[in-house]
């Protein structure tokens, strides 16, 4: 669980906007993605969280270099993907997969289930003929889905059953990370659970490792190990998915926490509840200094001015906020995990919390020494 | 939580007392398409008293919107068409009145928040005129005196800046912004009853927080009666008072909410509760999905239609029809073994071991019963 599959420093994916007909000139930029920097690690989910327009999307497809970002470099296997072309992208490309929100505009109405499925493996050139037929015909039986139906066309399948579809189509070639946008939002609540559990088995099966995007935090919480919560483009903090929900540091992240409504009145009724007030501002013209202080209930006059650097809290538990005390890291924050999991053992996790703790006091007695 | 019995407080008995400001009997909407009849709302009865918040409940397809928009009269014919029932709305029968009385009913008394606030906003018309309209129309207002109204109006649902920002477009606003116009829309006119169909499906969580939190006190505030219809039903826990749950264009259960949650009787409820992650409970409990997919309703459905999908169905819920057993006060399930589920008390709170081992004593049960199982009446495979 331990080892790095995918390092993303410091990426940027900012959209250009164009006036003038004749002279086209760059009027200004839609800072999407404005410096991330996060470690994916091998095996595990990383739920990516966030309100519309807050970059996520747009960070798993920079990522997986559907958008080519506009600065910052994304480290998988050794090479940096930001650099390569596109041809020498493609051997890559079938390591790195994505499942659609939209079960219905991602499958192309006028291809059969057969084609859908196999068309990866045709690119990728992993089987010919028949070859194709079976290995489609298992990844059918893999996600669930009746082999017999392999000529059916997509508009003969219900939601859940198309996003089985996209699942297989990107299992098709094997691939060691997939970015899931949004998976289950367009599923009705009943067939919502029957997807989670599918990637979740799929996952355990074939050992693979998901960016888990997705606006609802309870079903990212059900799923992910790490998550990563984003605000206007930048990452607000990024911990355990105990830790968010237990001990969330960020105000944004506590906000979102107490909106997400829970199934049971008892719980609703005694809930704190912080509501923020006004929208998200425009990605177009962020706030200055932290991008969340026109929101923020405890902003003060340097969140105006000052860009919080990223702390980490605790071990793990990364937060870009003024208000949290915390040991700075640079832009590259998994290094400090890194070092925390050295060696490819997983370290234990209260020895991590007492070792910090250690670390902690003899920082203070050097302090003090100091004085 | 087996020792604690139901609270039947003096707060369940007011609410349960209170007078009925909308009573709906025995509706039945049919949509006749392409030769065949999609029973999309199928005898379905409920009652909305003064002052309250009913959560209407269900998936996509379940009728919960169709038997909503029905009490206003607002069913495209062809192809829709009511078939039956009656719609009882301060003593008058709503599917009898003329077009001419509704339109003096709808936006007036009844009002209604549309899940997308762009499409249901006219984007060529300043919000103002669409706000004044109303209340010249309803209330006979002076242009002057509608304005003045309005723009109270925008400022009670939060609007910042309302004299300035009544005179723009809805693409002015931003989606939060346009739900809060579509708000003050419905409330102008002071209505008894609001009807509000997914209000915050559209929006971010935080701006949905606020949303429903502006409902809650405008309800407290001006007594309104509020009808949420919503998929979530977490957002159903922190608003409705009572909640029913439509399945297939029928009401599956009806209850007081605190009764539906700690204690469900119908498999369905059961079923929708455990389906759902849960932020509280994380990644400890799997989820026990809900097998198989909705029932197509454009076919005659003899018994319970959710019994192909049901892990306690017997022999004659496929076939025979299934009576509504009274569970308590306010609480009525449609189900032959409303009873047993009931005394299995599967609530909210049930752990994934208590909720194992419930299931199978039912399911027991059920095969000494002669039992079907799930797997041999799904026709498609869904699960792996």
């Amino acid at each position: 669980m331990t080892e790095t599959l995918i390092r993303i420093e410091n990426l940027k994916m900012h959209f250009p906007i164009y006036k003038g007909t004749l002279r086209r000139k760059e009027v200004s930029r839609v800072k999407a993605v404005d410096g991330l920097s996060f470690d994916i690690l091998k095996g595990e989910t990383l739920g990516l969280v966030g309100e519309s327009g807050c970059g996520k999307s747009t960070t798993g497809r920079a990522i997986i270099q559907l958008h080519r970002p506009t600065e910052g470099r994304v480290l998988f296997g050794g090479q940096d993907l930001c650099t390569l072309s596109e041809k020498q992208l493609h051997p890559l490309r079938r390591n790195l997969q994505m499942i659609f929100q939209d079960p219905y505009g991602s499958l192309n109405p006028r291809m059969t289930v057969g084609n859908i499925i196999g068309e990866p493996l045709k690119v990728h050139n992993l089987a010919e003929g028949q070859g194709i037929a079976k290995r489609v015909q298992e990844l059918m039986e893999i996600v669930g889905l009746d082999p017999r139906f392999i000529r059916r066309y997509p508009h003969e399948f219900s939601g859940g059953q198309r996003q089985r579809i996209g699942i297989a189509r990107a299992l098709a070639c094997e691939p060691s990370f997939i970015v899931c946008d949004e998976p289950i939002s367009a599923l009705d609540v009943s067939i919502q659970a029957q997807i989670i559990n599918l990637m979740e088995d799929l996952q355990k099966e074939f050992g693979l490792t998901y960016l888990f995007i997705a606006h609802d935090l309870a079903a990212v919480r059900h799923i992910s190990d790490r998550i990563a919560v984003m605000y206007l483009g930048r990452l607000a903090e990024l911990a355990d998915g105990k830790d968010i929900y237990e001990n969330p540091l960020h105000p944004y992240t506590k906000a979102l926490i107490s909106a997400v409504p829970i199934p049971d009145p008892e719980i609703e009724l005694k809930r704190e509840r912080i509501v923020l007030t006004g929208d998200v501002p425009s990605p177009l013209n962020p706030p200055s200094g932290c991008v969340f202080h026109t929101r923020c209930p405890f902003a003060e006059e340097r969140c105006k001015r000052e860009v919080p650097a990223i702390k980490q809290a605790a071990p793990g538990h990364f937060v870009a906020c003024h208000l949290v005390e915390g040991q700075v890291v640079d832009a590259a924050v998994v290094d400090q995990l890194e070092k925390r999991t050295m060696g490819d053992k997983p370290v234990d996790r209260d020895q991590a919390v007492a070792s910090a703790a250690v670390n902690q006091t003899v920082n203070e007695t050097k302090e003090e020494a100091v004085v | 939580m087996s020792s604690e019995p139901i609270k039947d407080s003096t707060v369940s008995t007011t609410k349960l007392a209170a007078e009925n400001v909308l009573e709906v009997r025995g509706l039945k909407t049919y949509f006749h398409v392409e030769g065949a009849v999609v029973r999309a709302v199928d005898d379905v009865s409920f009652t909305v008293k003064r002052g309250e918040c009913l959560g209407v409940v269900g998936e996509s397809g379940s009728g919960k919107s169709v038997s909503q928009i029905s009490v206003l009269g607002l069913i495209p014919t062809p192809p829709g068409k009511i078939e039956g029932g009656e719609v009882l709305f301060g003593g008058q029968d709503l599917l009898k009145a003329s077009n001419k009385e509704l339109r003096k009913i709808r936006g007036n008394r009844i009002s209604m928040i549309w899940q997308d606030p762009m499409s249901s906003l006219n984007p060529f018309l300043r919000v103002s005129r669409q706000l004044i309209e109303p209340l010249r129309i309803h209330q006979n207002m002076s242009k002057e005196a509608a304005r003045e109204a309005a723009i109270e109006m925008l400022e009670k649902v939060g609007i910042p800046g309302p004299r300035e920002r009544i005179d723009q477009y809805p693409h002015q606003f931003s989606g939060g912004m346009r739900q809060r116009v579509m708000i003050a829309m419905a409330l102008l006119c002071k209505p008894e009853l609001l009807i509000a169909d997914e209000p915050t499906t559209a929006l971010d969580v935080t701006i949905q927080a606020q949303i429903l939190e502006l409902i809650k006190d405008l309800r407290e505030d001006m007594g309104t009666s509020v009808v949420l219809i919503t998929h979530d039903l977490g957002v159903v826990a922190g608003m409705a008072d009572r909640v029913i749950v439509m399945y297939a264009g029928r009401v599956m259960e009806e209850a007081l909410a605190e009764d539906l949650f700690r204690r469900p009787g119908h498999p369905y409820t059961v079923g929708l509760l455990r389906s759902v992650p849960r932020l509280d409970l994380g990644a400890s409990a799997r989820l026990i999905p809900i097998d198989g997919r909705p029932p197509d309703v454009s076919k005659p459905i003899p018994g319970c239609p959710f019994a192909p999908r049901c892990r306690w169905a017997q022999d004659r819920c496929h076939k025979e029809a299934v009576p509504v057993v009274e569970l308590g006060p306010g609480h009525s399930v449609r189900c032959f073994r409303a009873n047993e589920v009931y005394a299995a008390e599967l609530g909210s709170r049930v752990t994934s071991e208590q909720f194992a081992k419930a299931e199978a004593n039912l399911a027991g049960a059920a095969l000494a019963d002669g039992y079907v199982s799930v797997a041999e009446s799904v026709e498609e495979k869904e699960m792996p």
